[in-house]
C-alpha cells in the first residue's frame, strides 16, 4: 500500500474501544489482538460473537466495550453477522434507521468455532459476500472449554484430548488445517494472517480492509499462557517467535492474489519456538522426538520454498 | 470421617480469584453447593478482601476463623468476633518453588487449621494429586516442602460448626415488561472491576530509563498503560492483572518486576 | 363463515381468493409488511419462501430476502435482525426445526419478536413428509408463542395476530405459526385476504426495544454466570409469555372489529351441551369436528375443543370448556415415546383441581405422519372414554389409533421388505 497512516509505533492510535477490567487470563493474547484490532478498526462498531474465550469479556452486568456486542451461538455468528448487517441496510434504505446508526459489522471468534463448529456459516457469509469483518482469535485450542484439540492446533502440540502417552508419544497427531487458504479460496475481497507481536502490520492490514467491501477476515495468532504453558509476560515474545521462525507467515490476500507482508530473512529454527511451551515439552523430555521436530521443520521449510521461489 | 470439595468455574481465567469450598464431617454429607456460613475462611490475596464482587467474609459466623495470605499486617475489623491469622504463604513458595503457586499451600494450611489432617496425609495428597497433574517429581518435592512449611507455620484451631443457609423471605418475582430483558446498556463498564487484585508481581517503569518508545503501551492486552503527552508511560494499578508483558517486551529493561504493589 | 361483502367493515373492503396455506402465510408476511425474510429450502416449507422470493425480486415487496446456508443459521441471522430492529419473517419445518433448535431458545432468550411459520412434517427417523406435531411440540419450552392453525384464513390471519402480540413490549417474544404440511400448506381453500391499509393500521410499526444502532451501543446475548440472574430472565420470559394471554385477547377484539373474524386462545364447536369432549389442534380439527357432526346425527352428545394458541397455554378457556363435563378425549398428534401424547397432560393438570373436574381424560396418540383418522376412530375414541366413565375407571395407557385395513397393510409391505 502507497499511503498509511501507520509507519511505526509512534502511530499506534491512542484511543481505546476496550476497558480493563475483563475475567480473560492475564497476558491473554486474544485481547491483545483485539485492542489492536478495535484501534485501527475504530468506533462505530457492532462484534458480533461465538462461543469462545472472547465471549467472557462481557459478563452480565459488565463489559469492557465501548461498542455494541451480540453473543449469539458457537455454531453461527457469521450467521448473526448477516442478520444484523442485513437488517441495518434495509432499515436505512426504507428510512426507518438514519443513516448515522450504521455500523461496521465485526464478527470475533475463537479458532475452534471457526474451523471446525462455524465453518460453514463462515463459508455461506462469504459465499453470499456479506459486508463484514471476521477476526478468529487462534490461540490453537478450545481454550474456553480447558484447552482441547481443535482443527487449528498444530500437529506435536499437547492438549486436554491430545496427550503425549507412551502410545501417543506425538501429542496431537494431526495437522493444522489451511484456515487461511479455505477462505481464500473462496475469493474474498480481504484475507490476512496477524499477529500480536506486529502491531504496525495488524494495523496497516485493518487499515486496507476498511477501504474494501465485502468479507474481511483475519486470522490472528493469539499465544495462550494457559494453554500453551507458557509465562503470561512471554505471550507477545512467543508471538513474534512463530513469525521469526516462518511457523505464523504474515501474509494477505486481495481477491485471492497472497502476498507476505513481512519474510523473516533468516528464519529462527522452530525448535526455539516449540521448546519454550509445555505444550511441545513432551517433544524435547524425556528424550528429544527428532523426528516429530524435523517434521515440523520441514513443514515450514517447504511452505517458505514456495513462498521464496 | 467425610469429605466434599468443589470449586467455582466461572468466567475467571488464570490469575483471576478463584473459589474453591470444603467441607469435612464425621456423618454423611448432605449438603451441595457454595458454603454460606463458613467455619473456616483462607483468602489469598489480602485485596479480595475488600473486593465487593468476592465479599470472603459474608456469612462468617462469631468465632470463626480467618486466614489471610499475606506480607503486611491485614487491618480488617469485622463485623462479628472472627478470629483472625496471617502468614506471608506467597513468601513461601517463592522460597520453595521460584513461583506464586499456592494450591497445596493453602491446602495445607487448611487441614492444619481444621486439626483434623496429618502432616502425612497431606504429603501424601500432595504427592497423588500433583502427580495426576502431571508435575515432576522435583517439582511436586518443591510443593511437598512448601506444604510441610505451610503446615507447620500455622496452629490448630480445633474449630467445629455447622454451615446452613441464612433465612431469607421468599418473594414474588415482579414482572418488570422491557426492563426484565437481558441487555446491557452500559459500555466499558469493567472499568468497576478492579483486576489489579489478580496481581503478584507489579510492574514499575523506571522514568530514568525510559525513552518513551511506546512499545510497552502497544504490548499491554489490558490497555492499562496510557501514555503522556512527551510519549512517557503512566500504568493503571487498579486493573493491571501484572501479566509483565511490558517487562518483557521493553527494549530497555526500564520496567521492572516487584512484589509489593504500590498502591495498598 | 359470512357471506363476502354483506357487511361493511371497519378494515374495508377484501378479496376472496383460492389459497394453499402456504400462499397465505406468504400473504400475510407481505400484508404484514416485513422486512427481511431470511431462508432455506425444506419440504413441505419451501413454497413459501419461493412465493416471498419471487414477490421480492419482482419488486412487488419490499423486503430483503436472504437464502441462508442452513436452518441453525437462518434462525440465527432472523433472530439478530429482529434484535436490530428489522420485522422478520421465516419459516421452516421439520428436521429445519430441529437442526436450528439451539436457536428458538436464544432469540426467545433475547427477547426478540419474530414471526416463524413451522409448516408440520413428523420427525425422521424413519423419515416421512406428512404432518404431525413432534417438530412444532418440541419447541414447546422454548419461550416462542405457539399459534395452531386448522385452515388457510387461520394461517394468514394467526401470522398477523401474532407479529402484534409478540412485538407488544409488554410481551417481546418470538412467535412461531404452525400449518401442517400438505394437509392445510398445499391444500387450497377460500381465503378473505385483507386490504394492506387494514393491515397497517392493525399491525403497527415495529419499535424494537434496545436496538443496535451507533448512538446507543448495547450488549446483548452476554452470558449471566450468577445462578439468580438466569433463574430471574427465565421468569421474566414466563411471565411475560402468561401476559402474551392477555395481550392476544385485546390483539383478538382489534382484529374483530377490523376484519370480522373472531379468535378466541381457543375454539368450541358444539360445546354447550356436550358429554364428552374432543381436544384437538391444527388441521386435523376440521375432521374431527365433521366426526362430531356425524357421532351427533348419531345421538351422541360430542363437542369439539380446538387450542389454537398452545403458548401461553390458555388454562382459563379450557377450565371453563371442560368443567362439568362428563369425558375429555385428547387427541394428541404426536407421541412421547416412552408416555404418550404431549398435549393431555397439559389438559389434565389444567383440569385436576377442579370439582366438577371430568370423570375421564382419555389420552389418544392418532395421525402421526400424516394418518388418517376414520370416523371409525373418532367414534372408538369416544365409546371407549364413556365406558370408562360407566366404569368409573381410567385409562390405563394411552389410545394408539389403528384400523385393521392399515394393519393388513403394513403387514403385506413388510412381507415385501423381507423379502417373503
Amino acid at each position: 500500500m502507497s499511503i498509511t497512516k501507520y509507519r511505526t509505533l509512534k502511530d499506534v492510535p491512542r484511543e481505546e474501544f476496550l476497558a480493563p477490567g475483563t475475567s480473560l487470563c492475564a497476558g491473554c493474547g486474544a485481547l491483545l489482538v483485539m485492542r489492536l484490532f478495535h484501534k485501527a478498526l475504530g468506533g462505530d462498531v457492532v462484534w458480533v460473537n461465538a462461543a469462545g474465550c472472547i465471549t467472557l469479556m462481557a459478563t452480565f452486568p459488565y463489559t469492557p466495550l465501548k461498542s455494541s456486542w451480540f453473543y449469539t451461538a458457537m455454531a453461527s455468528a457469521p450467521a448473526g453477522a448477516q442478520g444484523i448487517r442485513d437488517a441495518l441496510d434495509i432499515l436505512i434504505r426504507k428510512g426507518k434507521l438514519d443513516p448515522s446508526e450504521n455500523l461496521k459489522v465485526a464478527v470475533v471468534t475463537g479458532d475452534g468455532a471457526a474451523s471446525d463448529i462455524g465453518l460453514q456459516s463462515t463459508s455461506g457469509a462469504i459465499h453470499r459476500g456479506l459486508d463484514f469483518f471476521y477476526l478468529c482469535v487462534d490461540n490453537e485450542a478450545y481454550g474456553n472449554t480447558g484447552f482441547q484439540a481443535s482443527s487449528l492446533s498444530p500437529m506435536g502440540s499437547e492438549t486436554a484430548t491430545t496427550k503425549p502417552t507412551h502410545l501417543f508419544p506425538a501429542g496431537n497427531p494431526l495437522p493444522k488445517k489451511d484456515l487461511f487458504e479455505i477462505w481464500r479460496s473462496h475469493r474474498p475481497p480481504y484475507v490476512a494472517t496477524i499477529s500480536p507481536s506486529h502491531a504496525v502490520d495488524l494495523l496497516r492490514k485493518v487499515e486496507k480492509a476498511l477501504t474494501l467491501k465485502g468479507p474481511r477476515l483475519f486470522l490472528a495468532l493469539c499465544p495462550c499462557p494457559t494453554g500453551w504453558g507458557i509465562e503470561p509476560s512471554e505471550s507477545v515474545k512467543l508471538a513474534r517467535l512463530a513469525v521469526e521462525t516462518g511457523i505464523w507467515p504474515l501474509k494477505e490476500a486481495i481477491y485471492g492474489e497472497v502476498s507476505h507482508t513481512h519474510v523473516p530473512s533468516k528464519r529462527k529454527p522452530v525448535e526455539e519456538y516449540l521448546k519454550a511451551q509445555r505444550r511441545f515439552a513432551h517433544l524435547f523430555r524425556p528424550v528429544k522426538n527428532e523426528e516429530v521436530i524435523a517434521e515440523i521443520q520441514k513443514q515450514v521449510d517447504d511452505y517458505w520454498s514456495k513462498v521464496e521461489r | 470421617m467425610f469429605a466434599q470439595d468443589f470449586a467455582i468455574y466461572g468466567a475467571e481465567r488464570r490469575g483471576a480469584p478463584v473459589t474453591a469450598f470444603v467441607r469435612l464431617s464425621d456423618s454423611p454429607i448432605l449438603e451441595r453447593g457454595y458454603i454460606f456460613n463458613p467455619g473456616y475462611v483462607l483468602v489469598t490475596e489480602p485485596s479480595l478482601l475488600f473486593d465487593p464482587t468476592v465479599k470472603p467474609l459474608e456469612g462468617m459466623e462469631e468465632g470463626s476463623v480467618l486466614f489471610v495470605n499475606s506480607s503486611k499486617e491485614v487491618r480488617i475489623i469485622p463485623s462479628r468476633r472472627v478470629r483472625l491469622l496471617q502468614r506471608d504463604i506467597t513468601g513461601l513458595a517463592l522460597k520453595h518453588i521460584g513461583r506464586d503457586v499456592l494450591s497445596a499451600a493453602m491446602g495445607a494450611v487448611a487441614c492444619k487449621l481444621s486439626g483434623l489432617i496429618s502432616i502425612r496425609s497431606v504429603i501424601e495428597s500432595v504427592e497423588e494429586e500433583l502427580a495426576e497433574l502431571g508435575l515432576e517429581q522435583d517439582a511436586i518435592e518443591k510443593n511437598v516442602q512448601l506444604a510441610k512449611e505451610c503446615y507447620f507455620t500455622v496452629e490448630s484451631t480445633g474449630l467445629r460448626s455447622t454451615s446452613h443457609m441464612p433465612p431469607h423471605r421468599v418473594v414474588d418475582v415482579q414482572y418488570l415488561g422491557e426492563k426484565g430483558v437481558p441487555d446491557l446498556l452500559s459500555t466499558g463498564n469493567s472499568i468497576l472491576r478492579k483486576t489489579g487484585s489478580w496481581r503478584v508481581f507489579t510492574p514499575i517503569v523506571r522514568n530514568e530509563l525510559c525513552t518513551a518508545c511506546g512499545i510497552c503501551y502497544t504490548s499491554c492486552p489490558e490497555g492499562c498503560i496510557s501514555l503522556d503527552e512527551r510519549g512517557y508511560p503512566a500504568i493503571d494499578y487498579d486493573h493491571c492483572k501484572g501479566c509483565m508483558v511490558c517487562a518483557t517486551e521493553c527494549p530497555r529493561k526500564a520496567i521492572s518486576v516487584e512484589r509489593e504493589a504500590p498502591w495498598s | 363463515m359470512s357471506k363476502e361483502g354483506d357487511k361493511r367493515r371497519e378494515g374495508g373492503s377484501m378479496v376472496l381468493k383460492m389459497l394453499t396455506g402456504s400462499q397465505a402465510v406468504a400473504w400475510a408476511a407481505r400484508l404484514a409488511r416485513v422486512d427481511y425474510v431470511p431462508a432455506y429450502p425444506i419440504t413441505p416449507q419451501t413454497e413459501i419462501i419461493e412465493i416471498l422470493s419471487d414477490w421480492i425480486r419482482k419488486g412487488e415487496m419490499d423486503a430483503r430476502f436472504v437464502q441462508m446456508e442452513s436452518e441453525h443459521s437462518l434462525l440465527t441471522a432472523a433472530g439478530t435482525a429482529a434484535a436490530t430492529g428489522a420485522r422478520v419473517f421465516t419459516a421452516t419445518s421439520s428436521q429445519g426445526l430441529l437442526y436450528g433448535f439451539e436457536m428458538l431458545y436464544c432469540i426467545a432468550g433475547w427477547r426478540a419478536p419474530l414471526v416463524l411459520v413451522n409448516v408440520a412434517r413428523a420427525l425422521a427417523a424413519p423419515i416421512t413428509l406428512e404432518p404431525d406435531h413432534n417438530d412444532v411440540l418440541a419447541a414447546r419450552d422454548s419461550g416462542f408463542l405457539q399459534f395452531h392453525a386448522e385452515n388457510a384464513q387461520e394461517a394468514l390471519d394467526f401470522v398477523l395476530l401474532a407479529y402484534r402480540v409478540a412485538e407488544d413490549h409488554r410481551v417481546l417474544l418470538p412467535a412461531i405459526v404452525n400449518i401442517d404440511g400438505f394437509h392445510l400448506s398445499f391444500t387450497r381453500e377460500r381465503v378473505e385476504l385483507p386490504e394492506q391499509s387494514a393491515v397497517d393500521e392493525f399491525l403497527p410499526e415495529y419499535v424494537p426495544v434496545h436496538p443496535i444502532k451507533a448512538s446507543e451501543p448495547v450488549a446483548k446475548g452476554i452470558p449471566v454466570l450468577i445462578p439468580p440472574l438466569y433463574s430471574f430472565f427465565k421468569y421474566q420470559m414466563h411471565m411475560a409469555s402468561r401476559n402474551a394471554l392477555g395481550v392476544f385477547r385485546e390483539a383478538a377484539r382489534a382484529f374483530e372489529r377490523m376484519f370480522s373474524r373472531a379468535y378466541g386462545p381457543v375454539e368450541e364447536y358444539m360445546l354447550d351441551d356436550a358429554d364428552t369432549v374432543i381436544v384437538m389442534s391444527n388441521s386435523f380439527a376440521s375432521i374431527g369436528k365433521q366426526a362430531v357432526k356425524a357421532l351427533r346425527d348419531e345421538g351422541n352428545k360430542v363437542g369439539l375443543l380446538k387450542i389454537r394458541l398452545f403458548r401461553p397455554f390458555p388454562t382459563d378457556e379450557i377450565v371453563r370448556a371442560l368443567r362439568g363435563k362428563r369425558c375429555v378425549v385428547v387427541i394428541d398428534q404426536n407421541i412421547s415415546v416412552g408416555r404418550g401424547g404431549i398435549i393431555c397432560p397439559e389438559v389434565a393438570e389444567a383440569l385436576y383441581h377442579l370439582e366438577d373436574r371430568p370423570k375421564v381424560i382419555l389420552p389418544v396418540i392418532a395421525g402421526l405422519g400424516g394418518k388418517a383418522i376414520s370416523l371409525e376412530e373418532f367414534r372408538h375414541s369416544v365409546r371407549v372414554a364413556e365406558r370408562l366413565a360407566s366404569l368409573r375407571a381410567g385409562p390405563d395407557r394411552p389410545l394408539l389409533l389403528f384400523r385393521e385395513d392399515e394393519e393388513m397393510l403394513v403387514e403385506s409391505l413388510l412381507k415385501t421388505a423381507s423379502g417373503g
